[in-house]
């Protein structure tokens, strides 16, 4: 075994405590798509003038 | 020359004093950085702060080094001084796993333009550090979402160390290296500096190249320093900062760090929002944060009370994230590898970006546009803002981070919406930012920033110097660190 082998096997993090999903893989993607909406509306709800531009620049260089 | 041992002191000195050490031959750069290499080696896997180390390829690095530094020629402080570079970063030839099982055997053949430019000063990267899977783009739930295990902190090891740069975080908090480097989308460094008790800085968008990092937002992601000090920020923020024709965000400027050159604290015009203490729970933590105002009013600095208006700033920033994340990563998401990844709540959340519009996006760039405009105007009558980094300690491991609870009182009715959302808003706008160790709360450091214009980031360091040369909570060791 390498110094570096023994080094993290004895020395590794302890396990981490349980971190336990309470909710299954389908209601977190339900929960996931739902956030989407909750920003989609929050953001389409807020007004802009119309002569604001996206803040993005494209250099064609 | 014949080895000679290193103190344990020698890896809490700041980077010119071990530069100095050096120059002065108190020990050869081959020696230093093999006990740095085995002290990383060693103690990071306590943390889960190392993700791949770099000793041999570091040690032949320093061996160079030596040879020049018995020639004369020295290459500012930052030569013969080891660092270590969060994992999104790629390293030439080897490992770059960007935290995550699906790129797990990934490598790429050159170094980003970040670790080649410290390469080019004879800084020396020793390890490449743990980081959140794909910097926590999809909204992670447990600081476990990582291919290293969860960001352990050195204050506490119950407790996260912060994300998504969790390895810089820790392991600079260790004393595992002098200073790592470490990424910013939104909080990104900011978050793990405040709750390792380090000084991190996220510079302004586009001054340091992306160039070899892993995208996760092209508008958003920014690459900076993590220290134990703001002077060491500053060096290395010089040595990394520039224009790079490979990074389409490069704003094509540089960064000299010279706070000789700025103006006196009584000319420098705090802006700070009382309200935002009134949403925190912790009578403790509030008290810090108070003192910490306090602090910077006896500094010199002249306070006033600011606001940020009314915007959907967070979902702005959160839409704009994940539609870049979405085409960033669409082949990993389309495919169905995303189910490799150790966050359930990240791979659903990753999976949920494809719904978004192209109205959504173009909605939340127009924000941004606001946004900048608002900073604009804001920065006429303040030159930095000060706001709590977290307003919170360091969360437990087995918290839920999609869910805090107990940390805001969010029944209390603001008079204002204060700077609470600072950090959605200063990602959006680009903005320079520091934080900075500002006391303790059970033991767990808290952190304080300091946030300006778009390329003030001399201004915002030198703050943080002043404000450090009055304070020591950035000296502070964790108990039990060697």
């Amino acid at each position: 075994m390498r110094r570096r082998d023994l080094a993290w096997f004895l020395l590794a993090a302890p396990p981490a405590a349980s971190q336990t999903n309470t909710t299954t893989a389908a209601e977190d993607l339900t929960a996931a798509k739902e956030r989407v909406k909750t920003n989609s509306s929050e953001l389409a709800k807020f007004a802009i003038p119309i002569s604001t531009e996206p803040a993005f620049v494209f250099k064609a260089y | 020359m014949s080895s000679k041992p290193i103190s344990p002191e020698t890896f809490w000195l700041s980077v010119r004093d071990i530069n100095a050490k050096l120059i002065a031959n108190e020990f050869s750069c081959e020696d230093l950085t093999k006990a740095a290499a085995e002290r990383l080696e060693r103690l990071g896997p306590k943390y889960n702060a190392l993700a791949h180390p770099l000793t041999k390829i570091a040690v032949k690095r320093a061996k160079e080094i030596d040879k020049e530094l018995r020639r004369g020629r020295t290459r500012g402080p930052l030569q013969g001084v080891a660092y270590g570079a969060k994992d999104l970063l790629s390293f030439g030839g080897e490992p770059t796993r960007w935290g995550a099982k699906p790129f797990e055997t990934q490598k790429f053949e050159d170094h980003a333009t970040a670790i080649l430019r410290l390469d080019k000063l004879g800084a020396i990267c020793v390890g490449k550090l743990g980081m959140v899977e794909l910097a926590g783009g999809g909204g992670y739930r447990y600081p476990a979402a990582s291919l290293t295990g969860p960001g352990l902190n050195p204050w506490d090891i119950t407790r996260w160390s912060g994300g998504s740069s969790s390895g810089s975080g820790s392991a600079v908090a260790a004393g595992l290296v002098p200073y790592a480097l470490g990424s910013e989308t939104w909080g990104s460094i900011l978050t793990p500096a405040a709750y390792c008790g380090v000084t991190g800085h996220r510079p302004t968008y586009g001054l340091v190249s992306r160039h070899g990092a892993m995208a996760l937002s092209w508008t958003l992601d920014k690459i900076g320093p993590m220290c134990r000090s703001a002077v060491d920020c500053g060096i290395v923020l010089q040595a990394i900062a520039g224009g790079d024709s490979a990074d389409p965000g490069s704003a094509g400027k540089s960064f000299y760090y010279a706070p000789q050159f700025i103006r006196p604290n009584a000319e420098i015009r705090v802006g700070f929002a009382p309200a935002d203490l009134d949403l925190i729970v912790d009578e403790e933590v509030r008290k810090t944060f108070t003192a910490t105002y306090e602090a910077f009013r006896q500094l010199g600095f002249p306070m006033k009370e600011v606001a940020l208006p009314e915007m959907p700033y967070s979902a702005a920033a959160s839409t704009i994230i994940a539609c870049e994340a979405s085409s960033i990563f669409e082949e990993l998401i389309a495919s169905g590898k995303v189910d490799q990844l150790a966050d359930q709540n990240q791979i659903q959340g990753l999976k949920a970006s494809f719904d978004y519009s192209a109205r959504d996006y173009l909605k939340a760039m127009r924000v941004r546009a606001l946004a900048q405009e608002m900073f604009r105007k804001l920065f006429e009558d303040v030159d930095v803002l000060l706001a709590p980094s977290r307003i919170n300690i360091a969360s437990k491991l087995t918290d839920p981070l999609d869910k805090p609870a107990g940390i805001t009182r969010e029944s209390v009715t603001m008079k204002n919406r204060g700077l609470r959302d600072l950090s959605a808003a200063g990602n959006l706008a680009g903005l320079p930012a520091l934080s900075l160790p500002c006391g303790f709360v059970q033991g767990m450091p808290l952190g304080m920033s300091v946030i300006s214009r778009p390329f003030q980031d001399s201004l915002v360091l030198t703050v943080g110097v002043r404000y450090q040369e009055k304070s020591d909570w950035h000296k502070r060791r964790p108990p039990g660190t060697e």
